[in-house]
């Protein structure tokens, strides 16, 4: 049993059933079973959101993503997560994965900070017993001070991500999953967060994560993703696929700031 | 060390509900105190409620009908608390994955602890009721009392076997038809008044056709688990608990299959 953490991804299809975007109805439905012929014109097709996907990380390796809105980044870590269903292909995963995907989801407005580190711990697969034991370092960690004890609906967004960050980060796992995350927290903090996900790294976990600062990326990855349109178009060291980014942003853009340049003259 | 592969194993599905227990448990408790939050009576709403309404429909069935209070009053409340958790597990149960959908985004639990959770809300919430006609018992009837305590465990979890279902089915419906809903009330209503729920069911039994609504009703032998020990001081009949299991089970199948079917993509409905 000493198998070590991998994530092992082939050939994976991720569609969005359509049928969950329509405007969705009894009626519809039941008009559609009586004249099924009739109604199939304005079929929407499914949303691809992930084509034909395979990589493999083993332990220890950190990986970046990136791409533009809408490329399936979020896509793809959901589908690690085994959030998002397959359409097609394989997820083969060692080891537990923690997330943390959009911030202020998961928690409960109502409820205060500490309690809410309770459910999301609880969330995340710990005992009641263990999240107890972790709760005052938890606390510490996001520095909401006497705020812990008021309802998250209080919370500014900074203090949201620092303790949505704090309790993702200590409740162990062999895979971490973010999301953008650094995007959120002020300068202090994300040099706190870089710091913490770096010792997390050293205990020989997995991590990858999305974001749009090249200079993160290329300081904790040790591989980087390029995603574009659904597709994995470039897996590699992070300088070349920030270079490779660049060229496709430039590619994509070209024609478009030309043509803007042209009218602002 | 696990191998998660996304499975529709039902020993490991069943694993997995177990695993999160915690969660589920602590996300029910949560739903209870946030109802109560800045209540001034809080739990106390839970006898409250019922009682009152209890009040009002004595007064007006001994009206029209000149039955005795004393005694009908006890059975409508009686009537009422277990009809809460049906409806609440059916109307609530409609809502349960979108109130769920930030978790359900995160992170992949089976669906059905998000069932299990407002199912238990409503159980919870039933058993605080309790109280009311347990303070009945203790000044009418101490002897029913002790009857209550060897059925009511049984009765109880009768009242789960049923209702998780009924849940599951509202939920999975209600995520992909928003229609279902408004449906279920109306469903609900129709229910509540052809059924022995606050109605006596001695006067339908009187009655040539009506008693049908009585015999071959699952709500009236649910009802009967509850009120033979509780109102009578019996054990419930086990004609009481056929009609009950018979009709949850039917409830399990259709739950079942619609898991089955739905619950890998029901999250992007969410």
């Amino acid at each position: 049993m000493t198998q070590k953490t991998h994530i092992i991804l082939k050939n994976v299809d991720v569609r969005y059933s359509s049928l969950a975007y329509k405007a969705h109805s009894l009626k519809e439905t039941i008009f559609r079973r009586v004249a099924r012929k009739k109604i199939n014109h304005v079929e929407i097709t499914d949303v691809h959101a992930l084509k034909n996907i395979s990589f493999q990380i083993y332990h220890g390796e950190r990986i970046g993503l990136i791409g533009h809105n809408g490329a399936g980044k979020s896509t793809l870590l959901k589908t690690i997560a085994q959030v998002y269903p397959l359409s097609a292909g394989s997820v083969d995963i060692i080891g537990d994965v923690r997330s943390l995907f959009e911030l202020n989801l998961g928690f409960e407005m109502e409820a205060t900070g500490r309690e809410n580190i309770m459910y999301r711990g609880l969330l995340l697969g710990k005992k009641p017993k263990e999240m107890r034991a972790m709760i005052d370092e938890i606390i510490e960690f996001a520095e909401l001070g006497d705020f812990i004890d008021y309802p998250i609906k209080t919370y500014s967004a900074g203090m949201i991500v620092r303790l949505a960050f704090s309790i993702s980060t200590s409740v162990s796992g062999d895979i971490l999953i973010l999301d953008e995350v650094f995007s959120a927290g002020d300068a202090k903090f994300i040099v706190k967060a870089k710091k913490r996900i770096t010792a997390l790294i050293d205990n020989a976990e997995l991590l990858i994560f999305a974001s749009h600062e090249f200079d993160t990326l290329k300081e904790l990855c040790s591989r980087v993703f390029v995603m574009h349109q659904g597709e994995l178009r470039f897996d590699g060291k992070p300088a070349d696929a920030i270079d490779f980014y660049h060229e496709l942003m430039g590619l994509s853009l070209g024609k478009k700031t030309q043509t803007e340049e042209k009218i602002l003259i | 060390m696990q191998n998660v592969q996304i499975e529709t194993n039902y020993p490991q599905y069943l694993q997995r509900i177990w695993s999160a227990r915690y969660f589920w448990w602590h996300l029910a408790l949560s739903d209870i105190r946030a109802r109560f939050r800045r209540s001034y009576l809080g739990i106390a709403w839970a006898v409250l409620t019922p009682l009152l309404l209890t009040a009002i429909l004595t007064l007006v069935m001994s009206f029209i009908f000149k039955s005795q209070a004393i005694s009908y009053a006890p059975y409508v409340y009686s009537g009422l608390i277990v009809w809460e958790v049906i409806t609440s597990s059916g109307n609530d149960g409609c809502d349960a994955f979108f109130k769920a959908s930030s978790y359900i985004k995160q992170f992949k639990h089976p669906m059905i602890i998000y069932s299990i959770r407002t199912v238990l809300v409503s159980m919870i919430y039933m058993m605080y009721a309790l109280i009311g006609l347990a303070a009945w018992m203790l000044l009418k009837q101490p002897f029913h009392l002790l009857v209550t305590l060897v059925w009511i465990v049984p009765a109880l979890c009768m009242l789960f076997f049923i209702a998780l279902p009924v849940c599951i089915v509202c939920g999975i419906t209600n995520t992909q038809f928003r229609d279902f809903a408004r449906l279920l009330v109306l469903i609900f209503q129709m229910v509540w008044y052809v059924s022995p729920i606050f109605i006596s069911d001695k006067l339908l039994m009187k009655s040539k056709h009506l008693h049908v609504l009585v015999t071959y009703n699952p709500i009236y032998h649910l009802l009967e688990l509850f009120r033979a020990p509780i109102l009578y001081g019996h054990a419930p009949m086990i004609i009481d608990f056929a009609y009950v299991i018979v009709a949850g089970l039917i409830f399990w199948a259709w739950a079942i299959r619609l898991l089955i079917k739905n619950e890998n993509t029901l999250i992007h409905y969410l």
